[in-house]
């Protein structure tokens, strides 16, 4: 069992797990307690065009779906403001044109197809130092907006109307939470892929939510346990030779039901 | 000269804290406000009943600049909504919030504290006026508890208590008791006149029963404000307001609110 560890990739898959537990668990905390796992959905499928395109144009794809997704959150957090009677619509609309652009783009271009199965599941064994060292600097970009932001971020997810009249800049303060997911997605990306993001983003921190009633807790608590779905998932994936993401969702849903009991 | 008169000539030469000349708000082509005018002096008590849809909620949003009047315009403290609302502690109707929210009570009232300043970070200080108000409206020793954990009543006592924090002199209450069962009811409006003491409320409800003797003025509104300038009221005002004949009950001679009806 010892002997995967003088695996470089092994090595690399257990820290990509720790890199994206700590995201999904902070970022995910306020999806949840918000209840915008739609519209981060849709923020995270969107990325795929990002995807497409830059596969279509040549440069690195994180870089291409970080792009694509910041400006997709934008639009998402304008239809929030000026489009509220068609939000529902609007935001569908936003999660599959994201996916259209990214398949066209990718059947345009001549390059390897496999790669589209593993953007949209997503292959943790197959990370790069490269793609470490991204993924490193957007966690600490996360996580550091949430520690600055830590309080007028809880203020708007908690009661949105006493943020207004608190004169906070509440809808810069939700592009700007929108935005923070977007990052998240592509660090999550690599790892469990575009379909299972959701899942990853959310599950963690529902199970966290079910056993506790503080914010802070809540999160510290989802980046365990996603930890722990994320290393178990790699381990299992290397042993049993199937794909780690599923995996990990599977074990993340388990957590969960275990949590939904006891709650 | 007698001592009320006096009084009155003081309130007369005061600004008023709250000033709405002749607001008209619509949904749509769907009028939700026509033509209110209203105003509040420091220390007033006013209840503004009326029925459900009647543009009590609106009315509310609007002095808090929450919206925009289609016509006419809101002053509060003498400055647009917007400015003048930090002088305001505003309790908003139960069922915005999320009870379920994982977040301790200290907490939810510390929020006040980033009034216009998202950098702000919680000091000692703040944390010992959040116990304060905490306990002023009765509450402190529930303030390490889950907000979830909490009765309606007990709720919205916090949320009372984060409305206080920033020295308010004007607190605005919409529909406030409305998930509060009737004893928790009777020792919220205790809780209110005390709080009278230093601070003008205005309170909306759609329940007439709201309007309890702590009450110094009322205004009835469904679309159109009808406002006494005495808590006197009469059938005709309330029969024009809620649109169908209105049983006027008595709450007994201590508690009489309204007229003894034949």
């Amino acid at each position: 069992m010892s002997e995967l560890f003088q695996f470089v990739f092994f090595q690399h898959a257990l820290l990509m797990g720790l890199l994206c537990s700590v995201a999904c668990g902070v970022i995910g905390s306020y999806v949840v307690v918000k209840r915008i796992s739609f519209i981060s959905g849709s923020i995270a499928h969107s990325a795929f065009g990002g995807i497409g395109l830059s596969y279509l144009l040549g440069f690195n794809t994180l870089l291409g779906a970080t792009g694509f997704g910041m400006v997709t959150a934008l639009l998402v957090g304008v239809v929030k403001e000026r489009f509220k009677q068609q939000e529902d619509t609007l935001i569908g609309v936003i999660w599959s044109l994201g996916m259209a652009i990214g398949i066209l783009c990718i059947s345009l271009s001549q390059g390897y197809v496999g790669d589209l199965f593993s953007y949209m599941f997503g292959n943790i064994l197959l990370v790069s130092h490269a793609d470490l060292v991204v993924v490193a600097i957007l966690d600490v970009v996360v996580v550091s907006g949430v520690v600055v932001f830590f309080y007028p971020l809880r203020a708007i997810t908690f009661d949105e109307t006493y943020a207004k009249v608190l004169n906070l800049p509440v809808s810069r303060l939700y592009v700007f939470l929108l935005e923070l997911i977007t990052l998240t997605t592509v660090i999550l990306l690599k790892a469990v892929g575009i379909i299972l993001v959701i899942a990853l983003l959310t599950l963690p921190a529902a199970s966290a939510r079910n056993v506790t009633q503080d914010l802070k807790t809540m999160m510290g608590l989802a980046v365990l346990l996603g930890a722990i779905a994320t290393t178990s998932g790699i381990w299992m994936s290397a042993f049993l030779n199937l794909p780690s993401g599923p995996l990990i969702i599977v074990i993340s849903s388990a957590i969960y039901l275990v949590t939904l009991f006891r709650h | 000269m007698t001592p009320i008169l006096h009084l009155r000539m003081l309130e007369l030469m005061q600004d008023p804290i709250l000033f709405l000349s002749h607001v008209e708000y619509a949904y749509g082509k769907k009028p939700a406000l026509i033509d209110v005018c209203f105003s509040m002096m420091p220390l007033d008590f006013v209840a503004i009943i009326g029925p459900n849809g009647g543009g009590k909620s609106t009315l509310v949003q609007l002095i808090m600049g929450l919206i925009q009047p289609d016509k006419g315009h809101v002053l509060l403290f003498n400055e647009p909504p917007e400015k003048g609302r930090r002088h305001v502690g505003y309790l908003s109707q139960a069922s915005t919030m999320d009870a379920q929210y994982p977040i301790k009570v200290l907490d939810v009232v510390l929020t006040s504290r980033l009034l216009g300043n998202l950098w702000h970070r919680v000091t000692q200080k703040d944390r010992e006026e959040a116990c304060e108000c905490l306990d002023l409206v009765g509450v402190l020793p529930l303030q390490n508890r889950a907000l979830s954990d909490l009765s309606g009543g007990e709720r919205q006592r916090v949320f009372i208590a984060r409305a206080l924090l920033n020295g308010p002199r004007l607190l605005i209450l919409d529909e406030p008791t409305s998930s509060v069962d009737p004893q928790a009811e009777r020792a919220f409006y205790e809780l209110l006149k005390i709080l009278n003491e230093k601070m003008a409320i205005l309170m909306v409800s759609h329940d007439i029963s709201a309007v309890s003797q702590l009450v110094k003025k009322v205004a009835c509104l469904n679309q159109k404000l009808i406002y006494h300038d005495s808590k006197e009221l009469c059938a005709h005002d309330l029969e024009a307001t809620y649109g169908c004949p209105v049983e006027l009950i008595a709450h007994g001679v201590p508690h009489r609110v309204l007229h003894a009806h034949e």
